[in-house]
């Protein structure tokens, strides 16, 4: 009898101290092959989710965030995500476009609000999607504003496309870049793949110059675009780099040093230096507080933290009950939302859940990413 | 035919890395008949160690090289005397399994010292290219090639010429015949994982150097099988030369097949090549033929 009143006491102060809590999931990679990307990104989400719960959650309740490491893997990917169902989690942040892709049934089916980290275009269409959301520039909407920058300001107004040979590899260029760059006038000369891991492009590049490209779009990470921009610099090359969002960082001054010289990025999102933006400002005031130590921030994480800003933010102005179709309707209202400028105001409607349009094209100039345009979009 | 040339300069540069990778994996097999899956996680430690040397003590990148390769020839020591001697007659499939799960364990310690963010060598090389007859090369490749050539005279003339390297050969050629000579063959043994080690941490360093170290710098270990295959898993004359052969079709297939098919032939003809010579001899250039009487 002792024992049964523990266990109810039990049971009752655990439901209690669960009983409040808005659960969140979130899937990052910290240790996979994309963790040095992953795990900036993941600082950025755990540092927003605790700053909303210092100041005062979802509407009073405590945020509980589950955080899954799924290594980049598809299969741990699902298997965290009926986890976080059983859980009872009201919304997940994501992260890579396979794995994105793989859930897409269930999110749909489930009616969980999706944030995801890849910025692949077609999953941010509402018919195919309706529960994705996507706050940042797309790939494709990345690959056309530097195609619309090339046709403004090139010359030959030539274009290569350099990536990688996957679903994210292809995703700005095929069809949608091809598309757009026949639409506007820029003639695509030549398309070389080069892989994510590769330590030499030298044939690659050998030919791009060939075929005359004055300017190559390159959609890959930190470490190929390096010796893409070493190699280029070694062989004498000189068509005009210009890389997609994950290309672009402080990682890729430290990999490719003077190389990175003049190298051209997109990018839907501020970056720490620029302390004149209002986020970077706060973001600064966050960091001394939270993590006294750090001194610098990857945009990653502030992309990491813009993303969850918006998830949590749209929870905080749901009316009613957390189901996944209110947050959604909230999500679907949201008009010019700010970001305190980390990026360009968000806008979700029924008919796109891209949260972002625009973007900026930075400059690498004496090691500093500087601003060159100011937020544009392809439109 | 300056494009040729700079096809081959690169193929070569790149094929000299695959080639002392490469020597790891068959110094192991054909000394003690296993293949080593955590060969990659070699690369990473050896990489790790001389990157923290040299950006957290301040030494000297020379000498943060020599005390990685002598460590890393104590870690191979080390791992054969304390993992793989107790695995000696145990079947083939069981010790495999322990060096893939060797491999997560340095690779998940590694990621626990040095954590998975993307980290750099210091300035080493000059980074103007050097050019000579209208090809360039950058220092930190010229450095790849002497510091491999070094290597493999060494090893030749290791091999050849001492005692223990005559002893290596005994053992790989008929264990039976060299413990019956009195040769000491666990030593033997732990000293090929030495030298395993050491050759997989020098191209570890130069890899880091060409391109940041992070943990997914272990694959190349495994990248470098098809050099390993083609060029007979026992033979080290078979792991430069396959080493080579790699290299230089990697960039031929990428200058010019790429612009005829759109692209990835660079990645895929030496597994094609590879698959035609191993269907035409089939323990590889140099491998030993394993010959059967019934």
């Amino acid at each position: 009898m002792k024992k049964l009143l523990v266990l109810l006491i039990s049971v009752f102060l655990v439901s209690m101290a669960y009983a409040g809590k808005v659960k969140v999931g979130a899937l990052v990679d910290l240790t996979g092959p994309t963790g040095d990307v992953g795990k900036p990104y993941a600082e950025g989400v755990r540092d927003c989710v605790r700053y909303f719960n210092e100041n005062g959650g979802i509407n009073g309740n405590e945020i509980e965030l589950l955080m899954v490491d799924y290594q980049y893997k598809i299969p741990q990917a699902i298997a965290a995500y009926k986890d976080f169902l059983r859980k009872k989690v009201v919304a997940i942040h994501g992260w890579g476009t396979g794995d994105t892709e793989a859930l897409s049934k269930f999110i749909t089916k489930d009616k969980i609000p999706y944030f995801s980290a890849s910025y692949s275009e077609h999953i941010t269409n509402p018919i195919n999607n309706p529960y994705n959301f996507l706050v940042g520039a797309t790939y494709s909407d990345q690959a056309r504003i530097a195609l619309k920058f090339i046709k403004d300001k090139g010359e030959k107004k030539t274009v290569a496309f350099i990536y990688n040979d996957t679903g994210f590899g292809r995703s700005p260029f095929f069809p949608d870049g091809e598309e757009y760059a026949q639409k506007i006038g820029v003639q695509l000369v030549d398309k070389q793949v080069v892989d994510l891991k590769a330590l030499d492009a030298t044939s690659q590049l050998l030919n791009l110059s060939k075929a005359g490209a004055e300017y190559a779009l390159v959609q890959e990470t930190y470490m190929a675009a390096s010796t893409i921009l070493k190699d280029a610099k070694k062989l004498g090359i000189d068509t005009k780099f210009i890389g997609l969002n994950w290309t672009f960082g402080k990682t890729l001054i430290d990999l490719a040093k003077d190389a990175a010289e003049g190298y051209y990025g997109t990018s839907s999102f501020a970056f720490w230096g620029q302390s004149d933006v209002e986020g970077i400002k706060f973001l600064h005031e966050l960091n001394k507080k939270y993590h006294p130590d750090v001194t610098y921030r990857e945009v990653n994480y502030i992309q990491g933290f813009s993303s969850m800003y918006v998830l949590l933010s749209a929870l905080k102005m749901t009316q009613g009950e957390l189901t996944g179709e209110n947050i959604k309707k909230t999500l679907e209202s949201f008009k010019n939302f700010s970001t305190m400028g980390l990026t360009a105001p968000v806008t979700f409607t029924k008919e796109s859940h891209k949260g972002v349009k625009a973007l900026k094209i930075y400059q690498i100039k004496n090691s500093n990413m500087i601003p060159v345009t100011d937020y544009i979009t392809a439109d | 035919m300056e494009f040729f040339l700079q096809l081959i300069v690169a193929g070569i540069v790149m094929g000299s890395i695959y080639a002392i990778v490469a020597l790891g994996f068959t110094l192991i097999y054909k000394s003690t008949g296993v293949v080593n899956f955590a060969q990659g996680e070699l690369l990473l430690v050896g990489a790790y160690i001389c990157l923290h040397l040299t950006v957290e003590y301040r030494l000297n990148f020379v000498a943060s090289f020599i005390i990685t390769i002598l460590f890393m020839f104590f870690f191979g020591f080390f791992i054969e005397k304390i993992f793989l001697r107790k695995m000696i007659g145990e079947p083939i499939i069981s010790i495999i399994m322990l060096t893939i799960g060797l491999s997560s364990v340095f690779k998940s310690v590694v990621q626990l010292i040095w954590g998975t963010n993307t980290k750099t060598f210091p300035q080493i090389f000059p980074e103007e290219p050097l050019i000579v007859g209208g090809i360039s090369v950058s220092y930190v490749y010229i450095f790849s090639i002497i510091s491999v050539s070094i290597f493999l005279a060494l090893f030749t003339v290791f091999f050849k010429k001492s005692k223990v390297g005559i002893a290596m050969r005994a053992v790989a050629s008929d264990q039976q015949a060299a413990l019956s000579m009195g040769i000491d063959v666990k030593r033997i043994f732990a000293l090929s994982w030495a030298i395993a080690a050491v050759v997989s941490s020098v191209g570890g360093i130069l890899i880091g150097n060409i391109n940041g170290i992070n943990t997914s710098l272990s694959q190349f270990g495994l990248k470098v099988f098809p050099v390993v295959i083609l060029g007979g898993l026992d033979s080290i004359l078979g792991a430069i030369v396959g080493g080579l052969i790699i290299g230089i079709l990697e960039n031929l297939a990428g200058g010019y097949i790429d612009p005829l098919i759109g692209g990835g032939a660079k990645e895929v003809f030496p597994f094609i090549f590879m698959i035609i010579i191993l269907m035409i001899k089939p323990y590889g250039l140099f491998g030993t033929v394993e010959v059967e009487k019934v």
